[in-house]
């Protein structure tokens, strides 16, 4: 009875995502995100081959750049035409400088760049944008200065090209031997550390809600007589985790499809290239933590939850919560740029911050067996203690209606209902 | 069947709620359970359903302590409530199944008792966008579609116009008629006296009366007599409250007199001095029109029994 109970409550609260309008759209609306974002790179080029876009530069007066050479070297124009084709240059008169300032100031063109008798430039620009096409242009006029000055030593064109190439530098990290490479690991560590922070929130938030709300509309009144509340309460918070858990699936399959079908087009982008050559077990222990981290909390989001007469106070019931999730998260994202460092470790072991340092330490560096094991041991046994609490809690909570009780009120009231 | 109540107490932090309660209900008879507000009906209500325990006693089916999980309860809140934004149909085959019907079972038990309250049509529709009557006939519905053997209906007529009120008062004759243990429970005595057998009324979460209706009215007329003189009702009580200034040996048989609409309502400080009235008035001449015992209405003997204890 009470465990045909506990899958009937199951399946309708998961069965109430699934008819949930709002969830059904978010979960499409990610997707399609996912789906325009992979696919970029292959759209734009379609979009080139139909003729849209083209080359924006050449034929858009506002992207025109003024350049007022007064430094009397007048190879230095040739070389910015040369060394950036793509822009639209134009050779100013300095008499206009005033004119062509005004014009950038209405937009009507990109920049006036100036090079001054000393040699120093002066680049004004609407608003610097972050292409970086000041610092190329001082780079090519640099170079262009240094191998004119060469020249003038009497350097012959080999030779000022040896000195101006600067030595190669490829960089190389010890701990990519053992694949947790920094570079490699930090992006997709983030996002879903960040996918399990907002979905471990997202969802205990719902059953919070939904069970005040069940105590609001007083269809609690109906439940609770026709139910066990240990019933009620664990079919709710596993049912929504359940619905959590396909959204999560959702997410990943999408992406990983979208991803396989543009896999050519991203090819020249190493950190796109990074999240997904990510290894499979990471995906295993996201979900992992992800149901680690969401029971953790979702109990007591269901207990406090109960504890709220009223939509309106679930806000203050769940800001608890709230603060750890958020506090696990800093702690998690601190420890990301260190992820060897010894209280990260510490916090992979504490519950509540354990799902998300834990995942942390393992996306990113070697973990030794051992330490996952306790980890996920002192884990569990959170989950039970939670559990256990929040079904007591629970069971006052949703008989009780007024002002949600203060902490203490609700430590006494478990105290007397031990007795 | 026989539901008993026995020795039930509950506290709730200090406050005292049921201090040693004991009644008993009988299949095939409804029991009409009083109180006024906050008497401690919910809470006697909820320990029969087993959302919490009590601290001490006992509640009984004939003589074994009273599983929930075996036997199946109906149950009719004060406090009406169900999803609101969620199809009828979809929710009532949910709590069906709650209360350990299959699917199918549960599916076809809604279909009957939609129909049954003229709401066949209203399975696809959001409980919302039903008149509170008709929200009320889905709490009813709920209430009976697990077919239960106890049938607690607290305030089951509020929100109801007179049609459905009827639609109503046929439903639970029948639940009655087939052998049905049922908690009644209204502050409308009315509904109290047209289906209630016994009643068990509640004061400070002691039962300060239980028992059959009819011997509990009688009990109480006793002292009541209703008396119409000749010349009509008006006029009855001027007449007797002249005769009494007249005749203090009369007096002392009478507590006070009340106007009523038939006449004139008597108090008597002892029922032997019936005759006593009697008498006199003939020997004075009255035309008595009538003079018989004074049942009392259920309000009036709940008023009388509870409104004193508080004020």
């Amino acid at each position: 009875m009470i465990k045909q109970q506990f899958f009937t409550v199951m399946g309708f609260e998961f069965m109430t995502f699934m008819r949930n309008k709002v969830y059904i759209g978010i979960t499409i609306f990610i997707v399609i995100l996912l789906a325009l974002g992979l696919s970029a790179p292959r759209l734009v080029d379609t979009a080139k081959d139909l003729g849209f876009g083209g080359d924006p530069a050449a034929d858009d007066p506002s992207r025109t750049i003024y350049v007022l050479n007064q430094s009397g070297y007048e190879d230095l124009y040739g070389a910015l035409t040369a060394g950036l084709p793509e822009e639209r240059w134009s050779a100013g008169e300095p008499e206009q400088r005033e004119a062509y300032l005004d014009r950038v100031a209405e937009k009507e063109a990109l920049a006036v760049l100036e090079i001054e008798s000393d040699a120093s430039l002066v680049w004004t620009e609407y608003r610097i944008s972050n292409s970086g096409l000041a610092a190329m242009a001082s780079q090519i006029l640099t170079r262009q200065l240094q191998s004119m000055a060469l020249s003038e030593q009497g350097l012959s064109e080999t030779a000022i090209q040896q000195v101006l190439t600067p030595p190669a530098m490829t960089t190389h990290e010890l701990v990519e031997e053992m694949g947790k490479s920094m570079e490699q690991t930090y992006f997709y560590t983030y996002l879903l550390l960040f996918l399990l922070y907002m979905t471990v929130m997202m969802y205990g938030q719902l059953v919070a809600s939904s069970v005040a709300s069940e105590k609001s509309n007083r269809s609690m009144e109906m439940l609770i007589t026709s139910a066990r509340p240990l019933s009620l309460m664990f079919g709710k918070v596993i049912g929504s985790g359940l619905a959590g858990l396909a959204q999560i699936a959702v997410f990943l399959v999408s992406a990983a499809g979208f991803y396989a079908l543009n896999q050519d087009s991203w090819a020249d982008i190493p950190f796109i290239r990074s999240i997904f050559d990510m290894p499979p077990h990471i995906i295993v222990y996201t979900i992992f933590f992800y149901l680690a981290g969401y029971f953790m909390y979702a109990f007591l989001y269901g207990a406090l939850g109960s504890l709220a007469s009223r939509i309106e106070d679930i806000n203050t019931s769940i800001m608890p919560i709230m603060l750890i999730i958020m506090a696990a998260m800093f702690v998690s994202i601190f420890g990301m740029i260190s992820p060897e460092a010894g209280w990260l470790a510490v916090f992979s072991f504490v519950p509540f911050f354990s799902p998300m340092a834990m995942f942390v330490r393992i996306a990113m560096t070697q973990v030794p067996g051992w330490q996952i094991a306790v980890s996920i041991v002192i884990m569990l046994a959170t989950i039970w203690l939670t559990g256990w609490v929040s079904s007591r809690i629970y069971r006052i909570g949703v008989l009780m209606y007024g002002k949600p009780p203060k902490l203490n009120e609700v430590i006494r009231i478990l105290r007397q209902t031990q007795n | 069947m026989r539901l008993e109540i026995k020795a039930l107490s509950k506290s709730f932090g200090t406050n005292l709620v049921l201090k040693n309660l004991n009644f008993t209900a009988d299949s095939g008879a409804a029991l009409g359970l009083l109180g006024r507000n906050g008497a401690g009906k919910t809470t006697t209500i909820r320990i029969i359903m087993q959302v919490f325990p009590p601290d001490s006693g006992q509640v009984l089916l004939d003589g074994q302590p009273l599983r929930t999980e075996t036997m199946s309860i109906g149950y009719l809140p004060e406090e009406k409530g169900l999803y609101p934004k969620f199809k009828i149909g979809h929710q009532l085959v949910y709590l069906g199944r709650l209360r350990g019907l299959s699917r199918s079972e549960a599916v076809t038990a809604v279909r009957y008792w939609l129909d049954r309250l003229s709401l066949a049509d209203a399975w696809d529709k959001k409980l919302e966008t039903l008149s509170k009557g008709n929200q009320q006939k889905i709490q009813l519905a709920l209430a009976l579609i697990a077919d239960p053997r106890i049938v607690i209906l607290d305030e089951p007529f509020s929100g109801l116009d007179p049609v459905n009120a009827q639609l109503l008062k046929t439903i639970v004759r029948e639940q009655v008629a087939a052998g049905k243990i049922v908690l009644f429970s209204s502050h409308q005595m009315s509904y109290v006296e047209q289906f209630c057998d016994r009643v068990a009324l509640l004061n400070d979460g002691e039962i300060v009366l239980e028992g059959d209706l009819r011997a509990i009215k009688r009990e109480h007329a006793r002292n009541r007599l209703l008396l119409t003189l000749a010349g009509g009702a008006a006029r009855t009580f001027e007449q007797i409250d002249t005769l009494l200034s007249r005749q203090p040996t009369l007096r002392q048989h009478i507590q006070r007199l009340e106007p009523d609409s038939e006449g004139c309502l008597i108090h008597l400080t002892d029922q032997g001095s019936r005759s006593e009235i009697l008498k006199q008035l003939s020997e004075q001449g009255y035309d008595i029109e009538q003079f018989r015992i004074a049942e009392p209405t259920l309000e009036q003997i709940f008023v009388e029994r509870v409104g004193e204890t508080h004020d």
